[in-house]
């Protein structure tokens, strides 16, 4: 069952009144139940943008969302089937409130249960997500990261939602305590039978935890498929690059990876053509002047004219 | 090769408002030109504290004791002032982590690396203006001539990050300490600018310490590594060995807890609690509470750092080849 989909979703930004920052730029994709997204992609590809306009936080300017099924545009209150979670959990907790107000806050809100049904609901989620009771009384400054994080993601089912968007819930933690936080959030999906959109740019927690995955660049999606097939045996160079540049936690592996020509171009003014051609090893005239679109080759969707020729050579 | 810098017992604390924090305990750091070591350790483990200590660039309220801090024979400790800014900069040059906040917002990079060069040595503008030009092409920033013209804000966070390391090698350091030079960046980027890093480093037979919490960081540039944990180093090793028989359970815990170590497992290994803070570090060893194999030896009594193997191990039971506490039994020591 679908419940979250995407159909050519896009969010174009006007700038300075003439330049147009084309944020998110015809992505499509459907989320099902029990299973995890990753959308990965470098800085400023357009990630966290889909995730806002995933969580209905604001309109899309073509294209539609839907969720459970149902299509969001004229129906906000499908918003509370999409929960967030943000990165920075010293920034998306209200210092001045106890962790059991921030947890009680969605329901209060949504006019769930009495108010000690909404208490005994707090308390219950509180240890669900392996916090201790006396939590429910304290501040989020006595907590540290993770354990805010661990509140952060309690808030976000509160409402017993269909989906929770996890904007890199882990890059801002420690290693030791990131395994913890990735932990909960499987366990929490076995039991709940939750769909993750999960944000992030870390290719080996996406790897760890995400069945599909969806590549963006420069708004548009590079690569999406199943994780097997877009991670082990990639066939956009852009895919390509974003792996061999992830370090190997292994000093017999260390290697010249293949080098990193460029940077991210302006997504104001992209590149024409394919927006990938001034760092690709394969772009040639033709992706200078003809946009690939994104099409079904080996199991999976890339836009890449040359997908079939990569297909031929050998993984990296 | 030669020791360049030697740091014997580093102790820094802090006050504040809930008693004495020993920041740093106790931590030895020897760095020979040539070589690079990296000090790898979570938020709160004192890296970055015990590398701007030695630099003289801790706020007052940092209180640093040491036994020996020498750079090149010359003792820092008893340093004037004055001196010790001759050598900073120079002779020992830093990389800090956020390279768009560490840059002036309010001049060019050209300007800015050419202060650099006329602070340590005062020449002529056309020779500034030259060896800014070289030194933004040995690091890899395009187009020089108008990028020295740039204002910080006007380039990438990987370029500014090329930009701050020009500005640490424009006078030929002799030693360079690079604090998590790539966490703010892209994976993409960050290849390249470790690439730099060790590159210069080889070519210039400089030593260079890198500061980071990132173990793919770490097998990537290392040969030698220091783990820290809360304040104080657990293991040192040089890095073949160090990935391939971590002796300090803290150590082995940590590479088992990354993702890309468990793969096709469900679950990740965990360490169990938190880094100790402020207030409750335990008085044995500072991972007694997290361990897997903590007796009451270790929570009565603090394991000096001793030689194990060709490594140095601050642990009562170091782990042998197999992964198993050497002297361990259930419950005691033998």
């Amino acid at each position: 069952m679908s419940v979250l989909a995407a159909d050519n979703v896009t969010r174009h930004y006007k700038i300075g009144g003439r330049h147009v920052l084309k944020a998110v730029d015809g992505v499509s994709f459907e989320l099902l139940a029990g299973r995890t997204l990753a959308v990965v992609g470098e800085s400023g590809c357009g990630k966290s943008t889909l995730a806002r306009l995933c969580a209905l936080m604001e309109p899309p300017t073509a294209g539609a969302i839907s969720i459970a099924g149902k299509p969001t545009a004229a129906n906000q209150s499908l918003q509370l089937q999409n929960q967030m979670v943000f990165q920075n959990p010293y920034g998306s907790l209200n210092p001045r409130r106890t962790i059991g107000a921030i947890l009680v806050e969605p329901l209060t809100i949504n006019n769930r249960g009495s108010k000690p049904e909404r208490i005994a609901a707090a308390r219950r989620m509180l240890d669900r997500v392996g916090l201790r009771p006396e939590a429910f009384d304290r501040y989020p400054h006595m907590f540290s990261g993770g354990q805010r994080q661990r509140v952060a993601i309690a808030r976000a089912l509160m409402l017993s939602p269909a989906v929770v968007t996890a904007d890199e819930p882990v890059s801002a933690l420690d290693v030791s305590v990131q395994a913890q936080v990735l932990n909960l959030m499987r366990d929490l999906q076995d039991e709940l039978g939750i769909a993750y959109l999960f944000i992030s740019h870390d290719i080996s927690v996406v790897r760890h935890m995400a069945q599909d995955v969806l590549v963006m660049y420069c708004g548009r999606p590079a690569e999406q498929g199943l994780r097997g097939e877009v991670l082990d045996r990639p066939l956009h160079p852009y895919t390509r690059m974003l792996l061999s540049s992830t370090p190997f936690v292994d000093p017999a592996r260390r290697r010249m990876t293949m080098p990193v020509r460029g940077e991210l171009p302006s997504p104001i003014d992209p590149p024409p053509g394919c927006a990938f051609n001034t760092r690709c090893p394969y772009a040639a005239d033709r992706c200078t002047v003809e946009r690939p679109a994104l099409r079904s080759v080996e199991s999976r969707l890339v836009a890449c004219h040359f997908a079939e020729k990569i297909a031929t050579e050998a993984p990296i | 090769m030669s020791s360049l810098l030697d740091v014997r017992d580093l102790s820094v604390a802090f006050d504040t408002a809930a008693g004495r924090f020993n920041a740093v305990q106790s931590v030895d750091l020897t760095v020979a030109s040539g070589e690079v070591l990296c000090v790898v350790g979570e938020s709160g483990s004192g890296k970055s504290v015990s590398v701007l200590a030695v630099m003289g660039l801790l706020p007052p309220t940092g209180r640093v004791t040491s036994q020996e801090i020498r750079f090149r024979g010359e003792d820092l400790r008893t340093a004037t002032p004055r001196a010790r800014r001759r050598l900073i900069g120079r002779d020992v040059a830093m990389v800090f982590q956020e390279p768009t906040s560490s840059l002036n917002p309010c001049y060019t990079i050209g300007w800015q690396i050419g202060e650099a060069l006329r602070v340590h040595g005062a020449t002529a503008p056309s020779q500034v203006r030259r060896r800014v030009l070289d030194l933004l092409g040995q690091v890899g920033v395009p187009a020089p001539e108008q990028r020295m013209r740039s204002f910080p804000h006007q380039l990438s966070g990987g370029l500014n990050q090329r930009v701050m390391i020009a500005m640490a090698i424009a006078c030929d350091p002799a030693l360079l300490i690079a604090d998590e030079p790539t966490t703010a960046l892209d994976v993409t980027v960050q290849q390249g600018v470790l690439d730099l890093l060790v590159g210069l480093q080889r070519d210039r037979g400089m030593g260079l310490v890198l500061i980071t919490h990132d173990m793919g960081v770490v097998a990537q540039t290392a040969q030698r590594v220091q783990v820290m944990y809360a304040g104080q180093v657990m293991e040192e090793q040089p890095a073949d060995p160090l990935f391939a028989h971590p002796r300090h359970p803290y150590t082995a815990a940590l590479l088992d807890a990354l993702p890309e170590r468990a793969e096709g497992k469900l679950r990740l290994p965990t360490i169990p609690g938190m880094v100790p803070g402020i207030d409750d570090r335990p008085g044995g060893c500072l991972f007694a509470p997290r361990c897997r194999f903590t007796t009451p030896k270790c929570t009565a009594d603090r394991p000096a750092l001793r030689p194990v193997n060709g490594a140095k191990v601050r642990c009562h039971y170091p782990l042998d080849d197999a992964g198993q506490p050497t002297g361990w039994t259930l419950g005691g020591s033998t």
